[in-house]
């Protein structure tokens, strides 16, 4: 490696590379150092290299003509192109991951100022990169150069003894030195920590491993905060379980946090504070009203699907004790319907769960035959949570106007929301069920859409927050948070649903041609969103492959488990006339608009072998 | 004057010779076991061990007492007034302490008390025998309190006098696990399921002064990471009495994937049994343990027969000790109650899956029929390459 340093001051920089470790580098010929001095290129008599700033103000700038040339001298005497640097405190501070790619270059230029800096039009013209040592002042480049071309040039290949010490250093670029020492054991009753003094070296690695990490914890949490977050991708996960939750965005955490810290007043509250909270709490009602088209004054903000889903129903019942007391659910509901909806019976309602087709799809002739004059509520989801199924809620807002308006419809619509588009005037529900933390946003958030003229009563008695229907101080970090997911989901709505697709596409017909008739696709995707999937592996047991898949950094899950006291086969499944074998074998992947094809192959891999492994007969004594 | 704890030692100080060992292992383990409280000298004489605290007025005496009762060795404990030998103190103190009691009482919504005082002196150079001690200071509290009055046959409470070098007043004996005090009975391996019953085994095992290293067979995927953790849970729970616990977690998949496929369903359990044994062993006598620990009892399941135990024995040459052999599942569930194990180990986590499990295993197998089925396959080398594989968990950190 060639490296030139263009300077007032060559002899400050040749005293320093000419010892040591990088001294005994050049002898060897493994790192080529030059110095030009600036004011030998100058073409001012007087060997001028400065002169006063345009605009005035205090000390010297370098000129563009001296380093110049200075430069083009440089070019001639080697033909390799330097990659120039100029240190600055303006630049990007130096770190070993800087050093890393700069080490792996053929030539290295690095321009020192000194006074006030250099012309402008020098970076603009020559440099390629600012790099900075830390924030503070010095009077020259030339001490950062040297910090610079040392802690580069350490790690050309062949400078330091032994390769592994950088190495292993490499490992942990992120995290400081363990503690190091050196004989004798102990001194003054400072002791050498006792496994060092062993010989055991896997422990001892540990021991580094730990002691390093536990000291940049404590003094650099910065770097520590890098770490942890490159250990996490390191191992990254193929997470294929998004209808359970998702990771939440960064820039929801990055909302929740601004409003944590900076809007931390009671939106109640008279004063200024109380104020702009109450503006940031508009402001997500409006976002999220926009969204599905409906208005302010229709959205009640609540702790998630299964709050939504309660206070629906049963909120719904209470504030209208003159409705119909029959209530109409799908087959195939999610608990915080399916139970809400065994609770009213337990109070004297009649519910009637209407069955799904094949493909998992709500019947409407036999919806259709189940409403009564006495029918108050009908509740159906608007995309199935085991299968993906899309259910035909317009529809059934069109039959149920058709023959009692004063039937309400509920949707609850935690699968759909944030994946497919959602316009109330359009879907013609009266209720919707919506829940933040399954589109990337905070989990305790969510809301119930209630169409205006429709009376609710409340859970929650108090000081009358959300328009009297649920009391209790507004959880503003995760409204606006869920507000910034929402929206974030809602721009590239389509755009998402089309990758999705792709990658259900991808991985469905990737298994169904590579493993045929050992897996049964459960989720019709014709009658489906793409971001569900459910795949029957039977007679392998849902609950063995979803345990085989983690192991090789695959998550999923299943719709039953199985204990050996107790069978819970999933309902859902049940429901569309499954038989028992497909379904104890049924595993649902989940995607989310993160979900990229390199993810997909990784799991699909995975399911192969998993498969295999657990269909073969590895110890099967051959007769 | 201070407080001090007094705790007592049982079977130990029927010990011959041998008695300083037992009481030195019980002083060590005491005071590993408190060390986290704060510095306290632990110091014995007479079949009595006193636990005396450097800084008494800020010493977690409570706690301290409480964790002593999980203590193998100690039959009792006492959080007691040392003073000097001198009636006046005695008397002082003892009207302190019955104060403390009637307030209790009176809390309870009890103010009518009985009580009687019991004294024993060791010091025979104090000027007073115990009938007059008991009797003067039975008088002085009578005096003192308006609503307490004497029963000898059943009082609500005793006054405890002890005339030695120092004096003793107090009125709880705590009672405390018995037994001998771990590590002065070699050491033994438990086979832990994550059951309720394996737990209580190696408790009992323990109680008897026997050090306890733990195996636990993991089948992952066929059960879930939870399961493993539920068991470091219940040996988490046991080093509280038996101090530190190596877990050894051998990953059993293959072994049992191995049974499954080349033997009649109906001996699957009773071989896997064996096989089982035979890994625990290994592992027991490269730990030093000279005995296996189960928590079987006849006829609880059907690999649990006198028929199938006497197959499962003949696998292993070390001695199977199985504690909980004629005790109910109701007892064994009292017991996991009281040491503290039965809520983790009813957790659903175990047996997440049932594709080993036979739906008719035989009750009665036959040695030889078991062995000739065994003899279908080559255990030995998948069960050798398990205990290579075996995951080693250090639970507890205390050096008891």
């Amino acid at each position: 490696m060639r490296i030139d340093f263009l300077t007032l001051f060559p002899d400050m920089i040749k005293a320093s590379m000419g010892e040591s470790i990088i001294g005994r580098a050049t002898e060897a010929g493994l790192v080529d150092i030059s110095y030009y001095q600036i004011r030998d290129y100058t073409e001012s008599k007087q060997r001028k290299v400065d002169d006063c700033p345009y605009g005035g103000g205090p000390g010297m700038i370098m000129s563009y003509q001296p380093i110049k040339s200075a430069y083009e001298k440089a070019c001639e005497d080697c033909a390799e192109k330097p990659y120039v640097v100029y240190m600055s405190p303006q630049g990007t501070v130096l770190t070993e991951k800087v050093s890393r790619r700069l080490s792996e270059l053929p030539r290295l230029m690095i321009i020192c100022g000194h006074y006030e800096g250099v012309d402008e039009r020098v970076i603009e013209d020559l440099v390629d990169e600012e790099i900075s040592i830390g924030d503070y002042v010095l009077t020259g480049g030339e001490i950062p150069a040297m910090a610079l071309a040392d802690s580069v040039a350490r790690l050309v290949p062949g400078v330091l003894c032994s390769e592994e010490a950088t190495l292993s250093e490499s490992h942990t670029a992120l995290l400081l030195e363990y503690p190091q020492y050196t004989r004798p054991a102990e001194i003054n009753g400072m002791k050498v920590p006792e496994v060092l003094l062993g010989g055991n070296h896997a422990d001892i690695e540990v021991w580094r491993l730990k002691t390093a990490e536990a000291r940049t914890e404590k003094k650099r949490p910065d770097l520590y905060e890098k770490y942890v977050d490159s250990q996490f991708n390191q191992n990254r996960a193929i997470y294929l379980d998004n209808s359970a939750t998702t990771k939440q965005l960064d820039e929801v955490t990055d909302e929740m946090v601004r409003v944590f810290k900076y809007v931390y007043g009671n939106p109640s509250s008279l004063h200024r504070l109380g104020f702009e909270a109450e503006k940031e709490l508009r402001k997500a009602r409006k976002t999220i009203a926009s969204i599905i088209n409906a208005g302010e004054d229709e959205i009640l903000f609540t702790s998630g699907g299964t709050e939504s889903n309660n206070t629906a129903i049963k909120g719904y019942f209470a504030a209208n004790k003159r409705a119909g007391k029959h209530i109409i659910v799908s087959s195939v509901e999610h608990p915080s319907v399916a139970e809400t909806a065994k609770a009213m019976e337990a109070q004297g309602f009649t519910v009637s769960y209407a069955p799904v087709n094949k493909s998992g799809v709500i019947d409407l002739e036999k919806l259709e035959e189940m409403i009564t004059p006495e029918t108050g509520m009908i509740s159906v989801m608007l995309v199935n949570s085991e299968t993906g199924a899309i259910m035909p809620v317009k529809e059934i807002a069109a039959l149920k106007n058709r023959i009692n308006k004063n039937i309400i419809l509920h949707t609850d619509a935690v699968q759909a929301f944030g994946k497919i588009k959602i316009n109330v005037k359009e879907l013609g529900a009266d209720m919707i069920s919506v829940s933040g933390h399954k589109i990337h946003g905070p989990r305790g958030s969510g809301f119930l859409y209630i169409k205006k003229g429709i009376r609710i009563a409340p859970f929650m008695d108090g000081g009358g927050q959300e328009k009297g229907l649920r009391s209790g101080t507004e959880n503003l970090a995760a409204i606006c948070g869920l507000a910034k997911a929402a929206e974030i989901a809602e721009t590239s709505i389509e755009e998402n649903y089309k990758n999705v697709k792709i990658v259900n596409e991808a991985l469905a017909t990737m298994l169904k041609d590579r493993l045929g008739d050992k897996i049964r696709i459960i989720t019709d995707r014709e009658a489906s969103i793409p971001y569900i999937l459910n795949i029957s592996f039977a007679p392998l047991r849902a609950e063995v492959v979803l345990h085989s898949l983690e192991s090789k950094n695959v998550f999923v899950s299943v719709g039953s488990a199985c204990s050996s006291n107790k069978k819970s086969r999933s309902p859902v499944l049940t429901a569309m006339g499954i038989d028992v074998k497909t379904i104890d074998g049924a595993v649902r992947f989940s995607f989310s608009r993160f979900t990229t094809e390199d993810d997909i192959k990784i799991a699909y891999e995975a399911i192969c072998k998993t498969v295999k492994e657990l269909k073969s007969e590895r110890f099967k004594r051959k007769v | 004057m201070r407080q001090v704890i007094l705790g007592r030692i049982g079977e130990i100080a029927l010990k011959g010779l041998n008695r300083g060992n037992f009481e030195k292992n019980l002083a060590r383990n005491i005071k590993e076991s408190i060390k986290q409280y704060g510095n306290a000298k632990v110091v014995w004489s007479q079949s009595r061990f006193f636990i005396e605290p450097e800084d008494c007025d800020n010493y977690n005496y409570d706690e301290v007492v409480s964790r002593l009762t999980c203590i193998f060795g100690l039959v009792s404990v006492s959080l007691a007034y040392e003073l000097e030998s001198d009636f006046e103190a005695i008397k002082d103190n003892a009207l302190r302490l019955v104060k403390k009691k009637m307030d209790e009482f009176a809390a309870g919504g009890k103010t009518k008390v009985t009580f009687k005082v019991e004294t024993r002196r060791g010091l025979k150079t104090f000027p007073m025998k115990s009938p007059e001690i008991s009797a003067e200071i039975g008088g002085e509290m009578l005096e003192a309190f308006s609503d307490l009055s004497v029963d000898v046959n059943n009082p609500d409470f005793i006054l405890f006098v002890e005339v030695r070098e120092n004096s003793y007043v107090y009125t709880d004996i705590i009672p405390g696990q018995g037994g001998m005090p771990i590590g002065s009975n070699g050491k033994a391996c438990l086979l832990l399921s994550g059951g309720i019953d394996s737990p209580v085994a190696g408790h009992m095992i323990a109680k008897r002064g026997v050090k306890i290293c733990a195996v636990h067979f993991h089948s992952y995927p066929y059960t879930s990471e939870r399961a493993k953790e539920k068991v470091v849970e219940l040996a988490e729970l046991l080093t509280r009495y038996c101090g530190s616990i190596k877990l050894m977690v051998v990953p059993y998949t293959d072994v049992q994937l191995a049974i499954h496929e080349n033997c009649r369903d109906e001996l699957g359990t009773v071989i896997m049994r064996r096989s089982m044994m035979r890994i625990a062993e290994v592992l027991a006598r490269k730990n030093g343990c000279s005995a296996l620990i189960t928590g079987e009892s006849v006829g609880q399941v059907a690999s649990q027969t006198m028929a199938a135990m006497y197959c499962t024995d003949n696998a292993a040459n070390l001695p199977i000790f199985r504690p909980l052999i004629g005790m109910d599942k109701v007892e064994v569930i009292d017991r996991a109650r009281a040491i503290g194990t039965f809520e983790t180990s009813i957790l659903p986590y175990e047996d997440c899956c049932t594709v080993f499990t036979p739906k008719h295993p035989k009750t009665k197998p036959s040695l030889d029929e078991v062995l000739a089925e065994e003899s279908r396959y080559d255990f030995k080398a998948l069960e050798a390459v398990a205990i290579e594989n075996t995951e080693i968990i250090r639970v507890g950190n205390a050096e008891v």
